[in-house]
């Protein structure tokens, strides 16, 4: 028997004396220098997937619309949006070279976005001035100030006004269509909002929308308000609301080469400038403007400043950062720890995660920690099919008291489900370099992993390291345990040979176009390769060009 | 004079009006008949509607129609019924689109590819109205004749929810469907990879190819296409049931079932186009 093969034996022994020497002169990347998503930041991301995964009329943990004004901060369309940024961050930062599973969460949350119970309420609150919140009956506020002309209120969302909304849309597809180079909202009619309401005795009413349009409505609401802002409420702009048009009209013009958002940064800053929107000597952003009483309402709100700071930290870098100090100041030290049943207000919630988020964007990564830290400890955290999150408290729409510790426990379902996550996956300038370093074309033309099973595998890193000609991606077991797991590895170029390691271990060569593969490493005839193994803990996969790991020798 | 002239004018006036109001009335009630869908007789009346008198008396005098509650009701509910035939032919027509889906070898389904009537169960193995629903369906199925029923997989609940579905499908694979799909449904455990697999073994599926099965790319783009189509049918949550080109939502008993069944077979037997 030996003797058949006395010819091979050698040849064999030769092939493995090789590889070691290949592999022991290979100067690999180490995974641990690239970004990888820790066990509970991607249980973050996991939840915030599982939520776009919902039907479009499961709002299951999403907590319930307010009684009285049809709409809050907690309100669908908030935690929608910010789910949708958060995954965005941890795509762009972790795991860029896996697109698709982020790609279908973003058209699933963009789909949800405009699922009639999240924006229409706005044939509700758009027939009343809220900004005089003093009316109140039985203790609870009420609405009495019905507008002059409106009584059924208006049932586009976008078309004037709200832009607590469409600002929001605006800036999800433009995430979509940059981050995913998917142009499906080019599409007149993509964003159809369909709108039958028994209650009015009409018929059914559709208003089709597209990035275009959307994009054109918005511009031209800064234009005609002369960019003080447009208003999110009727008669309340907002400056956090506008922050995300603006945004919105950044990834427009990166992607189709106009300049909307040039004049409206510049002109919107400078009345933010002139009317105090964030008050100079306080460096804290106002409540809002009364439009008809040309009024600026102050206020010193860490979710205000949170909220407005995050996203003008993005084309105002600078400055946000220089009043950041201020802020921590005033809101950090008794965010954390207080009087024993405090009352904390209303905002106590948005404080702590819109400031978590404000936080982790200027890269003022210690407090971030000590807040997810907080969160962790006190604020119930919940592992639910292989999602992370912080379950909304039973009342959280009343009960704003520390306990008799002086903690705070109140959890509303946007800090809860999405903020916390959102702030503890951002990292430094997170938002920042997603816009002003958006990835070039070339990066669409690189190696990229597709097919991972969602209920047997995360990925925690997934990177094409360009300098390296280097695929690294990470695995870690997801909610249900599996044995074998496979991805696909896409665009890999057939002309080279890769060296395949896995956990720092080299498994071989593969090569398209002399169809070299391994046991556990198979080409497809797409001209893709499938990776299988076992997954009971992480692992660790690079690719890497052979004539790289020469080079870099 | 004046006041016999006036006298008469009056009562021209007065049988005028007599009239018109005729003329709503028959309008309200056409409106209400072309709700019952009965084409013919309401392209006549709509004929009588149309009459410029009327309209031209209605548009001067809107207050008539709006201040008439029978009137209001009239044409509310013929509104709604016109809505609800257009939601009906919109519901065909996506079903016509993915009757390659519906009839394709991955779909479990019981009853005759011809039957008069079919009912297509959108739902989920761990949703609790679902598996309430389940032996209302049996039920159904027992008894009522000529009805197709198709069990589509929209797994809402997770992953092990997934994994079920995965299940019944490659459990559909090897003929073993109302068996599996029985033991899940009355299932009184949490499901989990465990239970899904004992489940499966315990009524004779081949483990191994039904794990091959559960993995098959085929098989995930199914159910991925079976969620689309839950979400152009404007399937909002589980159970859902699809009869004809009717939808109840929510758990659904035989009775319910029974009368949609049978508002579906009287419709199938009017001339197409109704």
């Amino acid at each position: 028997m030996l003797r058949k093969y006395r010819f091979i034996i050698p040849f064999i022994i030769g092939l493995k004396a090789l590889s070691v020497t290949a592999a022991e002169s290979l100067v690999i990347p180490d995974p641990k220098n690239y970004p990888s998503l820790s066990t509970k930041k991607m249980g973050h991301v996991r939840h915030m997937i599982n939520l776009a995964n919902q039907l479009d009329g499961d709002f299951s943990l999403m907590g319930e619309t307010d009684p009285v004004y049809h709409m809050s901060f907690h309100a669908y369309q908030f935690q929608i949006a910010f789910a949708q940024y958060a995954l965005a961050s941890a795509h762009y930062h972790y795991t860029p070279a896996h697109r698709d599973l982020y790609q279908k969460a973003s058209t699933r949350l963009i789909q949800r976005m405009i699922y009639k119970d999240v924006w229409d309420y706005w044939a509700h609150v758009s027939k009343f001035d809220l900004t005089d919140r003093t009316g109140s009956e039985g203790g609870q506020e009420r609405m009495i100030y019905y507008t002059e002309d409106d009584w059924y209120g208006w049932i586009d969302p976008n078309i004037k006004k709200n832009i607590m909304y469409s600002g929001h849309l605006l800036q999800m597809v433009g995430l979509h269509q940059n981050l995913f180079n998917d142009n499906r909202y080019d599409e007149p009619g993509s964003l159809t909002f369909r709108y039958a309401p028994i209650e009015y005795g009409q018929g059914p009413v559709e208003m089709k929308y597209d990035y275009h349009r959307l994009a054109k409505v918005i511009y031209d609401q800064f234009v005609e308000d002369r960019y003080r802002g447009i208003e999110c409420e009727r008669n309340a702009v907002y400056a956090e609301c506008n922050q995300h048009p603006i945004l919105g009209l950044m990834s427009y013009d990166l992607k189709n080469g106009t300049d909307l958002s040039v004049k409206v940064r510049k002109e919107f800053k400078k009345v933010m400038r002139k009317r105090k929107y964030i008050n100079p000597e306080t460096n804290t952003t106002m409540y809002f403007l009364k439009v008809k009483e040309d009024e600026v309402v102050p206020a010193t709100y860490a979710w205000a400043d949170g909220w407005n700071g995050h996203a003008q930290h993005v084309w105002d870098k600078e400055y946000i950062k220089s009043i950041y100090p201020d802020q921590k100041k005033r809101y950090f030290p008794s965010m954390l720890r207080g009087w024993p049943f405090e009352n904390m207000g209303w905002g106590v919630s948005f404080d702590f995660g819109f400031f978590a988020l404000l936080a982790s964007e200027v890269g003022d990564t210690e407090t971030v920690q000590a807040m997810v830290d907080y969160a962790d400890e006190h604020f119930e955290p919940t592992w639910k099919d292989g999602g992370y999150y912080y379950p909304h408290t039973r009342f959280y729409v009343y009960n704003f008291l520390r306990d008799w510790l002086g903690y705070i426990h109140n959890v509303g379902p946007l800090t809860g489900n999405v903020l916390v996550g959102f702030a503890s996956i951002n990292p430094k300038d997170g938002l920042w370099k997603i816009y002003n370093q958006p990835r070039g074309k070339s990066h669409f033309d690189e190696p990229f992993i597709t097919d991972v099973e969602y209920l047997e595998a995360n990925v925690t890193q997934a990177v094409y390291a360009a300098d390296k000609d280097a695929l690294i991606v990470t695995l870690a077991p997801a909610s249900v345990e599996s044995e074998a797991t496979s991805f696909t590895v896409r665009q890999l170029d057939p002309e080279k040979t890769y060296v395949l390691v896995r956990d720092g271990q080299v498994l071989g060569e593969v090569n398209r176009k002399s169809n070299l593969a391994l046991p556990n490493a198979k080409w497809q005839t797409d001209g893709s390769l499938v990776i299988s193994t076992g997954l009971t803990e992480p692992q660790s996969f690079i690719l890497q060009a052979r004539a790289a790991t020469l080079a870099a020798r | 004079m004046r006041i016999a002239l006036d006298k008469v004018a009056g009562e021209q006036v007065a049988k005028y009006l007599c009239r018109i109001m005729q003329s709503v009335f028959v309008l309200a009630v056409g409106l209400a008949i072309t709700a019952c869908s009965d084409t013919d007789r309401a392209t006549d009346l709509s004929e009588e509607i149309t009459n410029k008198k009327v309209r031209q008396y209605l548009l001067e005098h809107p207050e008539l129609v709006l201040d008439d509650p029978e009137i209001a009701r009239a044409i509310s509910s013929a509104r709604s019924a016109r809505q609800h035939q257009a939601r009906a032919l919109w519901r065909k027509s996506i079903l016509a689109k993915n009757a390659s889906l519906l009839d394709s070898a991955l779909t479990p389904a019981s009853g005759d590819v011809g039957s008069q009537v079919t009912i297509i169960e959108f739902y989920d193995y761990q949703c609790m109205p679902c598996k309430a629903s389940y032996p209302e369906l049996k039920q159904i199925k027992k008894t009522e004749k000529d009805v197709r029923i198709i069990y589509a997989q929209l797994p809402v609940f997770g992953s092990y929810s997934t994994l079920a579905a995965r299940g019944a499908i490659g459990a559909h694979r090897q003929g073993l469907f109302q068996d599996y799909h029985d033991a899940l449904m009355t299932a009184n455990v949490r499901l989990d990879a465990g239970s899904i697999f004992t489940m499966a073994a315990d009524i004779g599926l081949d483990i191994e190819k039904l794990q091959a099965d559960m993995r098959d790319p085929q098989v995930i783009h199914y159910l991925e296409q079976m969620r689309i189509l839950a979400d152009e049918l404007d399937v909002t949550g589980t159970p859902a049931f699809v009869v004809g080109d009717s939808i109840l939502r929510g758990g659904t008993g035989v009775k319910e079932l029974k009368l949609e069944l049978n508002r579906q077979r009287t419709q199938s037997h009017l001339p197409s186009g109704v």
